[in-house]
Order: C-alpha cells, then structure tokens, then sequence
C-alpha cells in the first residue's frame, strides 16, 4: 500500500527534491538501486512519479518491471492499466506477468479481460503473447494461469465461468478447484449458477471446495447451492458446507446440521450457532456422541453465562461413571459456568473423594479457581504434590491467576506461589539437594578386575538420559538401600550389553537375561560412551523430578502477577544453584519489574548477582536494577557499562535507559562500541524513548559493515522522521554509491513513518 | 576377537508359502536397488520349512552361495494393520534391472533394521507430536501441536513477511512429500526464504552442467559400463554407491575400461581401478580446475578433440548468442554466460582461451594440484587419443560432490568443456552426469519466488537466498525443518549453532504455560523479539535442533511406512508401497503439511492419501526429467490409481521421461540428450511433451554450450584457505557402512560397534610429525573459519569476491574445534585430512568454510583447514573390540 500522505505535503519542496532524486536512480543507478527507486516512488506517491512509474514498465530489468508494477497498483494510477496490459502480452518473464495481472486486478482494470481468459486456458501463444523458453523443471504458466483465474473473479468478467470452466475440464490442467471455487463465488448469480452446474461431476473433494469457497459470499445468494450441499451423500461435505455456514451466519443451514446422521456435523453445527436454544442444547447433550456433546459444552462455557433448565451438574454427576473423561472435563467445565452453585459442590466432591484423571482434576482445579472455591487454597496444596507434571502446572497457574486479582485471597495465593517457590511444597528427597536425578542405572565390574591402580569405586553410574552420576562414597557403592535412599529406582537391572547403556535401554529384554560382568576395557569404553551420550542427551521424555519442577514452574509463572511479596522469594531463587530455576525466577522479576512492583527487596541479591562471576546471572540481574532504578541500583549498573561481556554491556545499556538516566555521551559511547551486539542493543533502546537525535552519527552506524544494522537505524529514525528526512535525501541525491543504496533502503521506513502508517512501517522493517 | 556387547542373532524364521510379498526399493543412496519384502503374520505361529515347497522363496534350504538365504539383519518383527508380522526384507533376486540378480550393498542389506521395533534401538522413533513447555519436550495431540503452530506461522507471515516463514527440507524423501512441502512453502507462503538439505540455497548444484546443457542425470547406469574410458571425479561409486560400482563399473574394468579417479584420497574402489589398469590423480582439495584444463589443453594441443561432434553439437559464435525466446533475455545461464567470464564464440574461441591460461599449463597445473605431471598426459591419452584405425574411445565422465563441492562453479564448467572435447554428452557410453548422492524424490509444488529474494548479484537478477546467512542476520523468525540435520549438515556449523542457540534457548521467551493460547502468545513474543521459534519434522529427534532447539516437533512416518514414489540416479521410477504401521501417531510428511496448511487456511490439501498426492502433483512433473504424467493418463485409461499402476512395474520402474505409445503402451527413457535416439517426425500425440532435452541439450539451441571456466574466481579463497603454518587441508566424504548422517546406522548394533565415533584419515608423515598414532584421540581445531555474514546486494561487479567480501567485514573468522580417532593411512595425499562427512556429535563441517561459491550461493563444503594435536589415545588404540584401523585402500 502507498502511504496516505496528503497531495500538498508530498508535494512540498523537499519531497520534490527526493522524488527528483528517485527519478534519476530509475533512469541512471545501478540494476540493484534502481529497484529500490522504483520501490520509493511507489512509497512517496508524488505527482511527478506515475510517469516515471510507468516508463519503468518497459524498463530492461524484470526485477525493475515487476516493482514498476506493484508500485502503481499500490498508487491506484488507473493510466497504468493500458500499459500494464500491453505488457502482460509482450513481456516474455513470467515473474513479471503475474505480477501485471496482480496489478491489473488491483486497479480493478476492464480492457485486459481477453487476455486474462486466455491466459487462463493456455499460454495463449495464438494471442500473440510472449514467453521465455521454459528453462527448468518448473512450467511457468502455471503461476500466471493461477493469478488470471483469480483475476477474472475479482474483476467480475463476463466470460469469466466459461472460461474457467474450460480450464478446469483441462485434461493435464493443474488443479484449479480451489481458485476457481473462489472466483466463481466472487462472481454473484452467474457464478453460482456456474458452481451449480460443475456440483453434478464434481468429486468430494471439489464439493467440499465448493462449499468451502461459499464462506464468503451472501446467504441469499448462495442459498440453494448450501442446501444443496447441505444434503449432500458425503458426510465430509455436510461438513464442509456447515463450516461455511458459521462463517456467513446462515443459520438455516445450521439448524439443519444440528438434525444430521454424521455426529461430526451436528458438532460442527452446534459449535457454528454458537447462541443455541435451550432445547437443542439439552438434545445435543443427550447425543450418543462425545464430540457433540463436547461441542454443546463449550457453546454453553463459551456464552459464559448460567444457564437454567439444563441441570448440567446432576447429568454430569451421573455421567462420572459412564462417559470418557475428556467429556466429564468439557461437562464440569460447563457446569461451572452454566450451574455455579451447585457445580462447587461436585467439583468439591470430585477432588477430595475420587480418583479421577487427571485431565478432569485439571478441570476442576481451573473451575475451582474461577469460581474462588471455599478450600480452595488446600485443594491448591494437595495438586502441586501430584505425580501428574500436567495437574502440577495447572495448580500453579490457577494460584498465580488468584494472585493476579486483588483481595485477601489474591494475597493469600500470592504467599502459597512464593512458598512453593522457596520448595515449601515438596521436599527434596534426602541426599539431593537441588541436584536433578533420574532413574539409576549401575554397571558393576567383575570381582577381581577391577584397573590396576584404581583405588576408588569402579561403578559407574548412568541415569535415564545416559547421564554419569556424581560418584559417591564408598559405602554408597553397592546394596539397594543407598540407591533407594537416594530415590533411585532399585528395580533397574544391569544392562545385557555396553550397547545398551549407549541406547536406551530395554527393561524387557533386561529381565530376559543373566547379570552381565564387565571387564575392565567396557568400563573405560563406558565411560567414553557415557560422554558421549550425555552429549546427545535425546531422550525426549524426560522430566524433571517433581521438587524441582514445582519451584521452576512457580518462579516462571510468579511474574504475570503483581505482588511485591513475591519478590523476595524469586530473588531468593534467582541465587540458587539451579540454573533453570534462576532462570525462571529472573525472568519473572524482570516481568514484575515492567508492571512498576516495587522491588527494593530483590536489590541486594541482584546487586550480588550484577557483579558475580556468573555473566547469564549477571545479564538477567541487571533490567531488574535498572527497574528499581534507586541510586545505588543505577551505580551498580553503571558498574556494568565496561563488563567484559558484550551482552552484559548492551543489557547495562538497556537497564540506564529503563531508569531514565542514559545520557547522550553514554549513547554516543555504546554506539561506537567494539561488538555490534551493543551498538544494536544502544540502537534498539533508543527506539523506546523515541527521538533520535544525532542523526549523522546513527547514518553513519547504519554505514558501519555495510549495513548490519541498518533496519534498526532505520526504525530509530522513524521515530524522528522529519529529522531523518534531509539527509536521506542528501544521501539519495550524493555520489557515494553504498551511502545511497544505504538510504535508499531505509527510506520506505522514514516515510511509514511519516505518513503514520503502522503497517507500511511493519511491512518494510520486515522486508 | 568377540565382543561382550554385540551379539548377533542366530536363528530367524523363514517365511511361510503364503507370505504377503511386496516389491520395493531400498532407502538409501541413489543406486536404489530392488527389494522385496516377506510379510506374514506372528499370530498362529506359522513360519516357512526348509524344503522348497515349505517357503516363499521356493528352494531347499540350505541354498546354494549367492541363493535367497536370509541373514539376521534381514528380519524383523513389524505392526502391521495393529497386528505384529515378521518381515523378511532382501535384494531382489529377479532383478533385471539396477541390482540384477539381487546383489546388495552393506547399506541396504541390512535395511530390514530399519524399520520400527520397539525390542530394538529403534525404540526412540518420534511416536507424536511434542511441544516444549518448561524446557521440556511434552507429548500432545496433534490438533494442539498443529493450532499453535499454525497460529505462530501466520503471525509471523503476517508481521515480519513470508520471508521470515524458513522452509529448510529434504528434496529426496519421495515425491509425494516433496510435492506436499513446496506447495506449502513456495505457492502458499510464497517464501524465498527455502532450501534443500544440503544447499544454502535453492541453486542448482552444478552450475556448469546446467550453463553447458546437461541434465545431472541424463546418462544410464549401461552408459558407465559401456564406457572404455570413465573419468570418475570426486566419488568411489564402491564407497557411496556400492552396486552401481560392483554391478556395472568392475564388470567393465574386468573387460578393459580404463578408469581415472580425481580424489585426495584412495580407496577399495580405486584401489581396484589401479590394480586393473586404472590411474588414480591424487590431487589436493580444491584443484580440480587447473588438472581437469590442463588435461583438456593436452588434448587440444595434439588435436585428439572429437571434431566431428564439436562442429554437430556444440554452439558456434552466433548460437552462443542466440536469444531466449523474444523481449528482455535474462535467464539464470544467460546472466552468467553474458556477463563475460564464461561465455565462448563456440569452440575455436574456448580453444583460443584455454591456451592462454598459464594454469592450465600441465606442469602447472601439477605444480598446484601437487600431482604427478604425467598423469595429465596419460589421462589426455586414455580419454581422446585416436586409435590406429583412427577410431576413438568412447569417454564418460562421472562427477560427484568431492568434485562440484569444492569449487561448485569452475570445477562444473571445466568438466563440461573436457567433456564436450571428447565427444561425451550425448551417446551410449560417452556420456556426462552425476553419479548421485541421494535418490531423487523431487517434485516441485511451486516456484521459488526469486523476486523475493533480498540477495542481488553485481548487475543481475536477485539470485535465490542464502538461508544460513538470513538466519545468521537474525531475520528468519520461524524455522521450519522438515527431515535434516540442518545445523552439522551446514558449512562452519559450530558458528551456525550458536547462532541457533541465541536466537531459541537464549530468548527471554519460553514456553512456561501448558494453556494453547499462552503458548501462541510466547511464541509470537519470541518471533516478535527478535528470537526464532523453530518447528521440527522428522522419525528421529535430532541433536540439536530438535533435542535444543526446536519449539514443536511433528513425528514423520518414513519408509515403509505409507505408499511413495521415488526415482533412482537414472531416472527409474519405482513405488515403494506401505507394508507395516508408522510408529504411534507418527505421520507421513504430506499429511503433516496437509493438516498445517488446513489450519493456515490455505487451500488445495484436502488429501485423503498418497496416491491423491501423487495424482495432483504428476502434473508438475511434465517436462522434467521424472516426467511421468503419461503414467497417470494410462492409470486413468486402465481405471487404476497412479499408485496401482507404478505398483505393476515392480522393481524394475520405468525411467523418466514416460512417453505413451499410439497402442496406449508406456515407454520409457534410457538417456537423456540421447543423439541417436529417433522421435516420431509427427511430433508428440496427446498429452506426452517431447523435451528438447530428450534428443538434444538443454539449451538456447539444443547444442552444447563450451564455457570458460576462470581459475581466478575462485583463486583468491583458495590460496587464502590453504594451510598454514602447521595446517592441513581437511575434506570429508561418505564411507560405505554408513547412510548420512548415520541416523539408521546409530541404531545398529554392528556399525556402532564398527564406526563408534568420528574418525580422521592421516597422512603417516603428517601423523609422525605430530606424534599421532593409529587410535589416538585427537583434535582438530581452527580459528581462522571464514563464515560469510550479512545478507548483501552486490553493487560493484567484484562485491562477492572473497577479497573483496574480506575487504568489506563480510567476512568473520570463527572458531572451531571436534574430536576424533586417528587412523593414520598412506592412503591420504599428503597434507589432507579426511573425515566422515556427516557425524552429527563430531561434525567435520565445523572446520569447512562457511563461504559460498560466489557465482552459484553453493557451499564448497569438501574445504577446510584445520590443526590437529592429540590430546590421549582412545579405548580402540589397544583393543580390537570396536574400530579397525586396517587399510581401506585394498583390491
């Protein structure tokens, strides 16, 4: 899209002098500028660019043609269209054809109608229409037989349904189907009765097109067509044609899904009227079917109100014993909308008294939250123990959605995340400590070969993921009852084979076999093996021990909340030796740092981490101090400005700018820093505060390493583009080829900018 | 000596009279043998007798040698339709074509290992879908996995533009996938941010072939063996293509065929080759260009050029410049052949060219390639002499990736050119081609929108992107990797994964929810911070990109496991039917894609299975060299499904182009460019397409192009690279146990007791000097890694010279160091190193430059340098349990 500027402004003198400047790239740059040129005028909408525009359609470059062309169909140049048709026949690339027929459709052109139907039916050679000799594996009239289909729909031509008809009925023709559905809907009464007509040969597949492509257009219009298909012999188009129905709000069709033999229509139909009647509701909740069932449930959660006359909590009450748990789930969760008061009372009932799967205690742990259940904290205490990882995140993430309100029992659940954070909840089994552990496997070497030399314990210890354990005392070395002490599984039999302690290893066929004794070469290939695996570390279904997982969990989700007591304890975690656990906990104080929480409580500890050895820690701590923002915060900050790292450098950078307290020099200095990683993170910073200032010295960054960080300059400048502006031009119009291929990339940002154009800005930082 | 920890199994069943057999192909390298697969049931417990009326094979057992015995590794237990089933996987026996009479190699002989058990280390097959949440990998459905990554792919298509979308896949797992893929990625999301397994970008892989006019697999697998002189550079065929060696190349060494092998490094192919008569040219890395000119300037010198085929088929002064069509000319050859460095005034003019290049002066060139001079001469001799009777040999020359991947551009063109001198290209027996890496299960769904690409050559049209180097600039924002190793598989690697890491497992924003809507909204945050959210789609999970890295991986179904298709190194078409269940809910490519599309709203993949893959994409394939639309045509005549039909030709397959006959009849094609072969004068009837490149070359005129072929393009990077100091060149290859990046063969008890880790072939003087022994472990390191960075629009003509690109900060010097085990052979030039090529925990790509060939956006990936020390001896020095360091260079 152009950018909307007003006709005086883009008139003005400075305007005129870029599109001047423009102009003479077009006629006289370089292939690669003189694209971006044609791009910019496209941009600037100036009056002197159509000419140059549209010259540029007969211009040597395809690369330079196919801008020529998207530039004037985004400038609406309705003069454009003759020239772009001409083209269309004459210009052999075909790169450059689909775009002349993208352009045509945009400026919504009437002479080019012939050519688009032939086209759509063959290369239309006998039209006299030019084409590169075919040169790959690829025939390239493909892409342009799509685009012109495509046209003839928007464009409304009068032949256009027997045109693609034609094509359609081609016998080594591609599949058309889905662009021609979709063209012929676009073209009202003639292309239904088009579509009508194809639906006596059409296969499923293209009848579910057809259904498909009646999403879009009027229910009045294609109202015979849907019931039609709506009575079709194939379930999966039933289906298709309900789909289409939700999408136009054509109930009639819907009603007459809610009675279809297929359950996945009567689902997709409850689910498309949304706003059921009482009475289809209780019907669908009597289906034989669970995904029907399924679907009234989440169209009564969905409306999220009660609901009278379904009693959903006692048909759920009933259903406990005889329905599949995903259905008791969608029932409870609809319960808890639809019946409040008496839905407490069963969830109540579910959780203490009955062992029930877990995707139903998930259920019942979120409804209890929603509706702040008398208990609920102790329900709460009782699922962040579970053996069920799934059952633990969801007590965790209901406690920080109790945390996020405010009230005694948002504090009440914000104290609970901050005990489970400091591992209140779950004690660490004995001799652990925060060390991750898993299943145990033990190698034993054969008495008597033990290395000569070796006056230690020769096992050799893996875990689950091929892991070496931490060699333990001597008198931890054999028995079970170490290992069971340890939590480890004692079941666990050697393995058969050094290969399977490399592969995972097979339980079954362990047990099948004798004990194994190693010599003492499997031990010394063991343990390379061992380094080798724990290099690979594939097992994917692995999980962390529950202790562990509990006060990770916690710390990741404590951030979304906004609760100063929190902030001791993440602190607290941040300093621990668990690296994913700080993570966790530094990156939620660094969430609660964004939503103004006070976090005097976590300085000290961040200050420690600021300057520890630890440069992860240390660039974590850091946007934290900056958020607090006191004095001695700031100077431990700034005690960062010349860290070794380049990252810990550009989030020093970043925190002075969060605390208000960059000053230019220091600007100044990290955009001259020796690691790009800093002068982008200086540059990105500044994008926060806006207004650039100094602009030459960002240019001549945006210069440095031809161009690395020019889009982020760029970005910068937009936030200042009046500033920008007289230089980009000066750039544009000056004889320094990189300084004005450099300009002439950033310009579409600076004039998004301008125009206050948020998507064209998005659209060409992205690109 | 035995070993504790790999047993091999003794005894296994025979398949009973009654056993379901289905006719395959094997999996791995390009040579695609015929195979066939027993299936019977385990329930009831019926197993085949000894006598021949008590087993499928139909013989008494024991057989005679070389008869339809079975071996351990050819036995499995499967799920089929959710019942177990034995299944006897062998060569076979009633091949007429590819692997007559049932030959196999080390690789497909044990394919039946391959297939999914969950008794054996192929347990860890990806079984469904996973999405990791708190730094974990958690199993979901797929509806979950496929809404968020639906959700994220349009929010980034959306926000950042289709070319922050990366689609980084396999082009050879089977037609049906691969139509699948590129639907998706190049018609729907339109993405120019696309490549294939073993490129940066969506180039062709030989430059020179395609300027020239040859297709990379124009030639027959009889057109090696009927050659009496076959210049094979840059590959053993016995290494990687076993039986496209031993079935078709020894044959013809036993009979006379006078075989040069261009390679750094000797093996049992060449080995063989020499001991009958063959040469070897041991040449260093990288020097291809000088000998191969060099060679061709003796024969022009003594005026051994096939004349009579030079003034018939290759372009004079006026061809070489005839137009494209009408209007602009601007094709992908013609911009290169315009520019000047390449384009010839035809033969005379080439001539003229070549022998004023002081490079291709023989003792030069020996001088660089550090060879000895008289091998040039010999091969010049062998390849274009004239005999007495004034007859000449029938030449062909065989390339493959040590040769076109060590500079992509010259090496292709100056092959071309000798070719072309020699008569070869275009009869039987003297023909030019690939010999093939992979097989060739390519069918494109769309075109690479080129015009997106932000990569501009000095002067010319946008060349299609460097993935690894967008990706390094930060602007890839989703990565979706369907099928490779992607990281280890890529130039400077080690450089690469860092940069993986930063943008994945470093970004603030990670999955810390199990709610659909909060992982969608992490996702976009990381996409929309700069970070990159990575999608991974494959049978194993690879390290790292999808152990680390990856954010949601898809379980693929693979061989076997649903109905493919897929063609060989000479275009044999052939259908590779299910015949066991995919493990869990894992899924097959197409349908993964299929259901991500529907999610994406994208039209046009409503599939109901393969064969309706198939079917859409045959389409696609007219006029290429797998033109096999004449095959759906029958189908449909006959009331069958494409699938059905390709079925009826069981291992045999029909070779690409098919071409209906006027009785309705299919017909095949043995060579491409085939010169003699007669068409019908009444051109093509019905729905067949008559390619020019079935009777002639691929290009403007139907004729050869000859194109010079500049040592100083590449020169500068060469000289630049080469050792220093106490460097050495290290290169890398395949060998023979193992299939890429060893993802079967890790799963094999026997090669992982053979080949437990990486290894480097030494020179015994570079290893004396060093203190390095045979089972030593050693390193090897550098910090001079040239890595490409930026993605740039070359200006000026020379912006993508290395020299210049250094000039610029284009280039950055990595670092790079793995380990290996020493095995130390006067089987390697002096001065190199050699490493298997894809070893996923030891990726001998670290240490190759990240640099690409300028000319093409190809990778040189057989190039690097690199120190080594030993840093202790490893358990194999003193132990024959596990590796061998025995000679592999033996006849």
């Amino acid at each position: 899209m152009a950018i909307a500027m007003p006709r005086q402004d883009t008139a003005s003198c400075e305007f005129s002098e870029l599109a001047r400047a423009l102009a003479d790239i077009v006629v006289n740059g370089n292939n690669a500028e003189r694209c971006l040129a044609v791009q910019g005028l496209g941009k600037l909408d100036h009056p002197t660019a159509t000419d140059t525009l549209i010259a540029s359609l007969r211009d040597a470059d395809p690369d330079v043609r196919c801008d020529a062309a998207a530039a004037l169909a985004s400038l609406n140049v309705s003069a454009a269209c003759q020239p772009l048709t001409d083209n269309l026949r004459e210009d052999p690339d075909s790169e450059a054809k689909t775009q002349y027929v993208k352009a045509l459709q945009t400026l919504g052109a009437d002479g080019c109608h012939d050519l688009l139907s032939a086209l759509a039916v063959g290369r239309g050679e006998h039209h006299d229409i030019a084409w590169d000799e075919a040169y790959s594996d690829w025939d390239d009239w493909l892409d342009v037989q799509l685009a012109a289909v495509e046209a003839l729909g928007v464009l409304g031509a009068e032949q256009a349904p027997a045109v693609i008809e034609t094509a359609l009925n081609d016998p080594e023709g591609q599949d058309l189907w889905p662009v021609a559905c979709t063209a012929l809907a676009r073209l009202g009464r003639p292309g239904m009765e088009k579509l009508q007509q194809l639906l006596s040969q059409a296969s499923v597949l293209n009848r579910k097109r057809v259904a498909a492509a009646l999403a879009a257009t009027d229910p009045a219009l294609s109202g015979a067509l849907m019931r039609q298909l709506a009575a079709d012999r194939d379930a999966s188009v039933r289906l298709a044609v309900v789909e289409s129905a939700a999408a136009s709000a054509s109930d009639e069709i819907l009603t007459l899904g809610l009675d279809d033999v297929a359950p996945e229509v009567r689902a997709a139909a409850v689910a498309g009227l949304g706003q059921v009647s009482t009475k289809a509701l209780d019907k669908a909740l009597n289906d034989i079917s669970p995904i029907v069932v399924i679907a009234a449930c989440k169209a009564i959660e969905g409306a999220g109100q009660p609901v009278a006359g379904l009693a959903l909590v006692s048909r759920t009450e009933r259903s406990l014993r005889t329905k599949p748990p995903e259905v008791i789930a969608a029932m409870l969760a609809a319960a808890a909308v639809a019946e409040p008061r008496q839905a407490s009372a069963l969830i109540e009932d579910i959780c203490d008294h009955r062992n029930t799967d877990a995707r139903v205690r998930r259920v019942c742990l979120r409804a209890a939250s929603t509706l702040n259940m008398p208990g609920l904290n102790e329900m709460l205490d009782q699922a962040i123990a579970s053996d069920d990882q799934a059952v633990r995140m969801e007590a965790i993430s209901a406690l920080a959605d109790l945390a996020k309100a405010d009230g005694p029992d948002a504090d009440r659940a914000a104290v609970q995340l901050a005990e489970t954070i400091a591992g209140a909840k779950i004690a660490a089994p004995v001799g652990e400590g925060d060390q991750e552990t898993g299943t145990v496997v033990q190698f034993v070497p054969k008495k008597g070969k033990q290395a000569a030399g070796d006056e230690g314990d020769a096992t050799i210890k893996l875990d689950r993921g091929g892991n070496e354990m931490p060699s333990a005392d001597k008198s931890d070395s054999d028995g079970t009852d170490e290992a069971a002490q340890s939590g480890q599984n004692v079941d666990e039999p050697p393995p058969q084979s050094t290969l399977q302690a490399i592969m995972a290893v097979n339980p079954e066929r362990m047990q099948a076999g004798n004990t194994v004794e190693l010599e003492d070469a499997d031990l010394s290939f063991l343990e390379m093996t061992g380094s080798l695996v724990r290099r690979r570390k594939l097992d994917p279904e692995a999980k962390p021990p529950a202790h562990l997982d509990v006060r990770r969990l916690a710390a990741g989700v404590a951030g979304d909340t906004r609760k100063s007591v929190l902030v001791m304890a993440l602190a607290r975690a941040a300093t621990e030796r668990d690296a994913a656990l700080s993570d966790a906990a530094l990156s939620s104080l660094r969430r609660l740092a964004d939503q103004d929480i006070d976090m005097s409580e976590a300085q000290q500890d961040m200050i420690v981490l600021a300057s520890g050895n630890d440069d992860g820690r240390c660039r974590q701590a850091i946007p934290v101090l900056g958020a607090i923002a006191s004095p001695e915060s700031v100077e431990a900050v700034r005690n960062t400005a010349g860290h070794r790292s380049p990252q810990v450098r550009a989030a020093s950078l970043a925190a002075l700018v969060t605390a208000g307290t960059l000053t230019d020099e220091e600007f100044a200095s990290a955009v001259s820093d020796p690691d790009h990683k800093v002068r982008l993170a200086a540059i990105e910073a500044r994008q926060q505060t806006g207004h650039p200032g100094m602009v030459a010295l960002l240019l001549e960054q945006a210069r440095m390493e031809s161009g690395r960080h020019k889009h982020e300059v760029a970005k910068l400048l937009a936030t200042g583009p009046s500033d920008a502006l007289p230089t980009l031009t000066d750039w544009i119009a000056g004889a320094d080829t990189q300084s004005r291929y450099l300009a002439l990339e950033m310009l579409p940002v600076v004039l998004a900018a301008m125009a206050g154009n948020k998507e064209g800005h998005d659209h060409a930082a992205a690109s | 000596m035995t070993t504790p920890y790999y047993i091999p199994e003794t005894n296994i069943p025979l398949p009973p009279v009654d056993a379901d057999v289905i006719s395959t192909a094997c999996d791995y390298c390009i040579v695609a043998c015929g195979y066939k697969v027993y299936r019977w049931p385990v329930r009831g417990g019926k197993v085949g007798g000894p006598k021949a009326d008590q087993n499928a094979f139909g013989v008494d057992f024991p057989v005679e040698i070389l008869g339809p015995w079975v071996a351990p590794n050819q036995y499995n237990v499967v799920l089929h339709e959710n019942e177990p089933h034995h299944v006897i996987i062998i060569p076979d026996k009633d091949a007429k074509h590819v692997n007559i009479n049932g030959n196999s190699s080390i690789r497909g002989g044990a394919i039946a290992q391959k297939v999914y058990n969950p008794q054996t280390p192929t347990r860890d097959r990806l079984k469904s879908p996973m999405i990791r949440m708190f730094g974990v990998l958690m199993p979901v459905p797929w509806d979950f996995a496929l809404e968020i990554a639906a959700e994220v792919g349009k929010h980034v298509i959306e926000k950042h533009g289709a070319n922050a979308y990366c689609v980084k896949t396999f082009s050879y797992g089977y037609m049906e996938n691969t139509y699948a893929i590129t639907k998706y990625a190049l018609r729907h999301i339109s993405t120019a941010n696309f490549t294939f397994h073993d490129t940066p970008s969506d180039v062709t892989s030989t430059p020179g072939f395609r300027d020239a006019g040859f297709d990379n697999f124009g030639p027959a697998y009889e057109d090696w063996r009927d050659a009496e002189t076959l210049m094979i550079c840059g590959t053993d065929p016995y290494e990687s293509k076993t039986i496209l060696f031993t079935d078709w190349i020894m044959p013809a060494i036993q009979g006379g065929q006078k075989t040069i092998f261009l390679s750094p490094r000797n093996t049992g192919g060449i080995a063989y080759a020499v001991k009958n008569g063959g040469m070897w040219i041991d040449l260093l890395p990288g020097t291809d260009l000088p000998v191969v000119l060099a060679i061709a300037r003796v024969i022009v010198e003594n005026g051994w050029q096939d004349d009579e085929w030079i003034r018939n088929w290759v372009n004079n002064k006026s061809e070489s410049s005839s137009g494209f069509g009408q209007g602009t000319r601007n094709t992908p050859w013609q911009w290169r052949t315009t520019w000047g460095k390449f384009q010839t005034g035809g033969f005379d003019d080439w001539k003229k060219w070549l022998l004023e290049q002081d490079y291709a002066v023989p003792e030069k060139a020996a001088e660089i390639a550090q060879i000895d001079v008289a091998k040039i001469y010999t091969a010049a001799e062998w390849l274009a002499k004239p005999r007495e009777d004034g007859s000449r040999p029938k030449a062909s020359f065989m390339i493959e990736k040590g040769f076109y991947w060590s500079n992509n551009t010259g090496n292709t063109n100056a092959i071309s050119a000798l070719g072309i001198t020699c008569g070869a290209g275009g009869r039987p027996g003297q023909m030019i081609g690939r010999a093939g890496g992979h097989q060739r299960g390519g069918l494109r769904g769309g075109k690479y929108p080129r015009n997106k690409s932000p990569e501009k050559l000095p002067g010319r049209r946008r060349r299609a992107m460097d993935t690894d180097r967008y990706l390094m600039s930060g602007h890839t924002r989703l990565a979706h990797v369907i099928g490779n190793t992607w990281i280890q598989s890529m130039c400077g690697s080690q450089s690469l994964s860092a940069k993986f890491e930063e943008l994945t497992a470093q970004n603030p924003h990670q999955i810390r929810s199990f709610d659909k809507q909060e992982i969608i909204e992490t996702l976009k945050k990381r996409a929309d911070s700069g970070g990159m959210v990575v999608f991974d789609q494959d049978i194993y999970l690879v390290d790292p990109i999808g152990a680390r890295f990856a954010d949601i991986i898809f379980p693929a179904a693979g061989w076997g496991e649903d109905t493919f298709t897929r063609a060989n190194g000479e275009r044999r078409i052939r259908l590779y039917p299910k015949f066991y269940d995919p493990p869990g809910e894992a899924k097959p490519d197409w349908w993964i894609i299929a259901q991500l599309s529907k999610k994406m709203g994208f039209e046009g993949f409503d599939w109901n299975n393969s064969n309706d893959v198939l079917e859409e994409g045959a389409r696609f394939s007219r006029g290429s060299r797998k033109d096999f639309f004449m095959v759906k045509v029958a189908a449909q005549k006959e009331g069958k499904t494409l699938h059905q039909k390709l079925g009826e030709f069981g291992t045999d397959g029909i070779q690409g182009p098919v071409m209906m006959l006027d009785d309705g009849s299919l017909e095949g094609t043995k060579r491409l460019h085939d010169t003699t072969r007669k068409l019908p004068d009444d051109g093509a009837a019905g729905a067949n397409v008559f390619n020019k490149k079935l009777t002639h070359f691929n290009s403007q005129t139907g004729k050869c192009n000859i194109q010079k072929a500049p040592w100083s393009l590449f020169s500068d990077y060469w000289e630049w690279l080469s050792p220093k100091g106490d460097e050495l060149w290290t290169t890398s290859g395949r060998i023979n146990e193992r299939w890429q990046s060893g993802y079967d063969d890790r799963r094999r008890p026997y090669i992982v007791q053979r080949w437990p880790e990486n290894w480097v072939e030494l020179h015994p003087d570079d290893a004396a000097a060093r203190g390095i022994e045979n089972g030593d472990y050693v390193m090897l390191y550098s910090d001079r890694i040239p890595v490409q960075v930026d993605t740039i629009i070359g200006i000026e003509g020379d912006d993508f010279t290395f020299t210049k690109l250094m000039e610029n900060g284009h280039i950055k010097l990595e670092k790079a160091a793995i380990t290996a085990v020493a095995i130390v052979t006067p089987a390697l030039k002096k001065g190199v190193m050699y490493m298997d090529f894809l070893h996923t925990s030891q990726p001998a790509n670290a240490l190759a430059g990240r640099v690409v060939d300028w000319i093409s956006g190809n990778y040189n990936y057989k190039m690097g340098v690199g120190n080594v020390k030993k840093i202790g001896e490893s358990p194999y020095k003193h132990d024959f349990r596990s590796m061998s360091f025995a000679r592999r260079d033996i006849a």
